[in-house]
This record gives structure tokens, sequence and C-alpha cells, in this order.
């Protein structure tokens, strides 16, 4: 590692930078449209400079919402199977928050961990990450209350220091992007770098006003809260979409659909994603075990706060805050997680 | 071969269309199944078959007695399109007098009708396909289940889930009055990916929270009245009790 590698990019050349970035690797960056996404780029004018994170987070490139696995037919000699696993691009994506590498982190750890899988393998494999400071947080953010914007993995890092992007290097491959365009950063680059960071973080934290670093002690008290009459009061305004579920960049949970033509001779196996606030996640042939809302609300909740911390050691959340953002029933992650600590 | 028929109530005969939309597919299932029964489709009709799809709803004394006779010549029965599973656009007469209702006749209404109801009301119902007019691809569901001996099942999730499978940007957010948070899957949420909110046309599923979501309406500030019509539309009958419950906030 060569984090202590610091340079600046005169602002001015991060278009040449990026088009010679598309020359070499299939590059995703925010895009504004309905809704601001990471979308494949082709040009470098195509890249929108956001203040700060996406609508939507990178989990559809890497794990999209619906993907077949396999096809099957039955030929003369029996059923042929034909795998829908395609040899991925090499990728890099540019303008990456630091809620959503840590989301990444937390992501590959379900994924590619003791348990893997060979299509988000394949799409995840290879990934460059260009991250960026955020200019001013969403009202919704709250990334302070799990270690702030700058995440511990990235291969290059920018920060708007005015004329210049501040560019940190964190991998040997971060490091192979630094051309002849980059100039040596100066102390007071540095200090101007901080000094931003600082500031930013500091607008979240207001916002914010959760302490969740006694990871293992806070874990533990939402765990108790079992019985808590939050949970049945959530459950009265909750519609069950599941929308903060699919929008949560660390949500994996996906159901597993079989697609036949009418004799079975054809067909195909796909995944798509689920989410536990729906009433059929937990029915099984003898019972359904979370019937009732208020489990369900509550079984997301300790499935981000509680079980990932028995198993990892870690949240399973990022502080983004687009469950919140995106929720019909103004549920607000925050205000439960305040609950809960205080 | 399995001997079908599909069979109209009161209602728009869109569902019937919709059979026939099934185009390039029809012949697929023609391997397998023989239409016994479809004036829509064919001049020689007959009795029994072994699935009978039945549209609309009675509205009329008569229309009950064919209802049942149909049950009587069949296996399996299967609601086709929300007027049959419940009792959909029919049911709209319903919130109002009968005689209020038989105002739109100029003269003499032609009868007396009964209420329009679920068919399930009259006759054990062993499937139902939901929306106005059903979908496709769950009706193709249905038929393979029952080829390859399968259980079929409808979804018990709301459109707002599909919806959100296709990443749409939610109509709520413009202001909308969107029915996809009680309406029931299986559509693919055709209309708000479209642009549309949806109306409701697959009727109400087992979880919808109407609470939650008459009050999300209302903190949007749609009114009252605007909810009620939106209820009604599609599915005045298995709301009944939730529209009486508005109608007094
Ligand atoms: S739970 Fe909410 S705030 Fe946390 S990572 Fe998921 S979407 Fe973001
Ligand atoms: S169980 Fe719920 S909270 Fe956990 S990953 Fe699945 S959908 Fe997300
Ligand atoms: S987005 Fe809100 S209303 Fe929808 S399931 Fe989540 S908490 Fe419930
Ligand atoms: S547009 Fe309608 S169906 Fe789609 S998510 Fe929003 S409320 Fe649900
Ligand atoms: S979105 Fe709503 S109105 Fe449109 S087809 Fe689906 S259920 Fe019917």
């Amino acid at each position: 590692m060569m984090t202590n590698y610091v340079f600046k990019l005169p602002k001015n050349r991060i278009y040449e930078f990026l088009n010679s970035l598309i020359a070499e690797y299939t590059v995703y960056a925010p895009v504004e449209g309905e809704t601001s996404r990471f979308e494949r780029i082709t040009d470098a004018c195509e890249v929108q400079f956001l203040p700060n994170r996406t609508d939507r987070s990178l989990k559809s490139i890497f794990f999209p919402p619906e993907e077949e696995f396999f096809k099957w037919k039955k030929e003369k000699d029996g059923y042929v199977v034909t795998d829908s696993l395609k040899p991925s691009p090499k990728k890099l994506i540019f303008g990456v928050r630091g809620c959503d590498v840590r989301a990444l982190d937390i992501l590959d750890r379900y994924m590619m961990g003791e348990f893997s899988d060979p299509y988000y393998k394949e799409r995840r494999k290879n990934t460059v990450i260009i991250g960026m400071t955020c200019d001013y947080p969403r009202s919704s953010c709250f990334c302070t209350a799990f270690g702030g914007m700058i995440p511990h993995h990235y291969d290059l890092w920018f920060t708007d220091i005015g004329a210049y992007y501040l560019v940190e290097v964190g991998s040997d491959t971060g490091m192979k992007l630094i051309d002849s365009q980059f100039q040596k950063a100066t102390e007071q680059d540095i200090k101007r770098k901080n000094q931003r960071i600082e500031k930013v973080e500091l607008e979240i934290e207001k916002q914010t006003k959760i302490n969740l670093c006694e990871t293992k002690h806070c874990s533990q008290k939402i765990k108790t809260s079992v019985e808590h009459p939050m949970w049945k009061e959530l459950a009265e305004i909750c519609l069950a979409c599941g929308k903060c579920n699919f929008i949560c960049p660390t949500c994996h949970c996906f159901d597993v659909i079989d697609t036949t033509n009418l004799d079975g001779s054809e067909g195909a196996r796909m995944r798509r994603w689920d989410s536990c606030h729906l009433y059929e996640y937990a029915k099984t042939s003898a019972e359904n075990f979370r019937k009732e809302r208020h489990a369900r609300v509550r079984y997301r909740v300790f499935d981000k706060f509680v079980f990932p911390v028995m198993r990892y050691s870690t949240y399973a959340c990022t502080g983004c805050g687009r469950c919140t953002d995106i929720c019909p029933a103004g549920i607000d992650i925050r205000e439960i997680l305040r609950e809960m600590i205080a | 071969m399995i001997s079908i028929g599909i069979f109209s109530l009161s209602c728009c005969e869109g569902c019937s269309v919709q059979f026939l939309n099934l185009e390039g597919k029809l012949l697929e299932v023609l391997k397998y199944y023989n239409i016994e029964n479809f004036r829509l489709a064919k001049e020689l009709n007959s009795l029994p078959v072994d699935i009978a799809f039945v549209e609309g709803t009675p509205t009329t004394a008569e229309e009950v007695k064919k209802l049942l006779k149909i049950r009587r010549d069949s296996n399996v029965l299967v609601a086709l399109g929300t007027c049959a599973a419940t009792g959909g656009v029919p049911g709209l007469v319903n919130t109002m007098s009968k005689r209020e209702a038989m105002k739109v006749y100029d003269s003499n209404p032609p009868y007396m009708p009964v209420d329009p109801k679920p068919i399930d009301y009259y006759v054990p119902v062993e499937h139902k396909l939901y929306g106005c007019p059903f979908s496709k691809d769950e009706l193709m569901e249905l038929i393979t289940a029952v080829i390859m001996n399968k259980s079929f099942k409808n979804r018990e999730s709301s459109v707002c889930v599909e919806c959100a499978l296709r990443e749409n940007a939610c109509l709520l957010d413009k202001g909308e009055l969107c029915m996809g948070p009680v309406t029931r899957a299986g559509c693919r949420a055709l209309c708000p990916s479209n642009g549309a909110p949806c109306r409701g046309c697959r009727g109400p599923y087992e979880d919808a929270n109407y609470k939650a979501h008459i009050r999300t309406l209302m903190d949007m500030g749609i009114t009252r009245e605007e909810i009620i019509e939106a209820y009604s539309m599609f599915s005045y009958e298995p709301l009944k009790e939730v529209i009486a419950w508005l109608k007094e906030q």
C-alpha cells in the first residue's frame, strides 16, 4: 500500500483523465436522470459531478434486481444446461462516496465470504474504485456514525480543494493510474483537504446525533429491545413495500424462480431481489414465522445492527440514508436508532 | 387434451379479448388444451369442461343461474380478471341505491339487477387471476402449472415491490395518488413503469396496510374524496369497510 502518496490534479484536466480511463476500462459514473445512479459512460462529458451520493447505490452493477442463472433444454440425450454467467469486463467506478465503498465491503462479506456467489464474484472482481469526498451531506446522511466520509479501501480518492482535486492513492492499481498530469500535493493542499472533510463531517454530525461507536454495546442494546413498543408503532405506518431493502446498498436477499415452457422441456432459473418486509418472505411450507408486520420491521433493523455484528463484528449499515429518503411512510432509520440507543 | 371454456358474465369482455391477445402463445396452448366453449371466438359451444374461465360477475338472476351451471359442469373454476375475482368495476353500482343507479337508463330499466359480488360469493373458485384485464404472464403460469401438475399461487405482495424491482422513480414523490402500495403484484407494475399511477386494477392483497396508505396520501395533501374514489374504482366490494371507515374520518 502506498497510502502516503498524495497528488493533485488540476480540475480542467479531469475530462482528459476520465477519457483515458474509458479507453482502458468499462467506466461507471454518476448520471442524473429521474433518479441519479451509476451508469456506464462512454465519454467523460456524460459524467455528472454531484455534490453527494447518488439516489441509487452501486449494488445493481454487481447484483442486478433480476438475473438469470442458467437455461435448460431437453435434447435427445437428456437435458442440456447453459450457464448464463458471462465474463465481466474490467470495471472502474468513478465518483463513489464513502458510504458506498463501505457498503461494497459489507456486501462482499455476504456474497464472497463464507458463501461465494459466482455471479456476484465475476462482476465484482478487478473493480477499480475512484472515490470522492462529498461537498455537503444530504439531509438523510449519517455516515459519521460509521466512521465518516473516507473509507479504508479505495484505489484513488478525490477531494475538491478549489482549483484542484486532491488525489490520495490507496493501492498499487491506483498508483498506476497516476500519470504526468498529476502534480505532487503540498502541505497546504493536504491541510485544505483535511479542513474540507472536517467541515462536511461536522455538518453531518450535527444532523446525526447518534453514537454507534461501541459496536458490541450498541448492538446488544438493540438486541434487548425485542419488546419495545416502537416496533408496533412503526408497523402501523409501514406499507411493507420493501423499498427500504431494495434501495439499501447492503441488502442482499433474493428469491429463486424457475420458469418453463408448457411441458417443462425448456426453461430458465433466475433470481430476484427479495425483502424481509414482505409477507411472503418468511413463509415456509410449515408456517409463516414473521406474519406480523412489526416482526418484519424489527427484523430488518436487527439484520442491520444485531445479526451482522454477531457474525462479522460489523454493522450492515453505512449511514447512506437511502432507506429514509425512499420510505413512503416517512420512517427514518436514525429515529429508530436514537430511540434504541438513547 | 384438457377441455376449457371461457365464459362471460356482466363485464366489458376485455378479459375474453385478452385471452385472444395471447396470439402466438395461444397456438402453443392449443397443443394441450381444447377450447370447448368460447362465445366470443367460436360458434359451436358445449359443456362440460375440465376448466372453466369465468370473466365478469352476475348482475341478473339469470346470470347467477348460468354461473351455477358452469360450476356444476366444470372440474376447475377460474375467476378470470378482477370483475370475477373481486366484483371489480361492476361493484361500483353498490356505492349507490339501485333506484339511483337505474337512472342511467332513459326509459324503464331492462331488469332489476342483483348486487355485483365476486363470483366466489356464489360458488367455490379454485383460482383467481386478477387484473383489468388479467395478466397474460399469469395466465400462462396457471396454464403451465395445470399441465405440469404444480400449484399456482397469487402474489401476496404489492405493485410497489414490482415497481421498486424495476427501479422506477416513485410517483408518490411527484404528488400522484398511486394505488400501488395496496394493490396486488403480478402486472410487473405496468402503469407506474410507463409514468401513470397505479389505479389498483388488480384489487387489494392480503397484507395491504390501508390506514398507512391513506395516511401517506393525506399527508401529501390528497383529499378524502379523491381517496374514496380511487379505492372504489376497482375494489368497492372488497374494501367496503375501509371505505366506510374513511368516510368517517
Ligand atoms: S439501512 Fe438505510 S442508511 Fe443503512 S445502509 Fe441501508 S439504506 Fe443506507
Ligand atoms: S434480511 Fe432484510 S435487512 Fe437483511 S439483507 Fe435481507 S432484506 Fe436486507
Ligand atoms: S420503505 Fe418504509 S413503508 Fe416500505 S417497507 Fe420500508 S419501512 Fe415500510
Ligand atoms: S409509483 Fe406507485 S407502485 Fe411504484 S413504488 Fe410508487 S407508490 Fe408504489
Ligand atoms: S399498475 Fe395497477 S392499474 Fe396498472 S395494471 Fe398494475 S394493478 Fe393495474
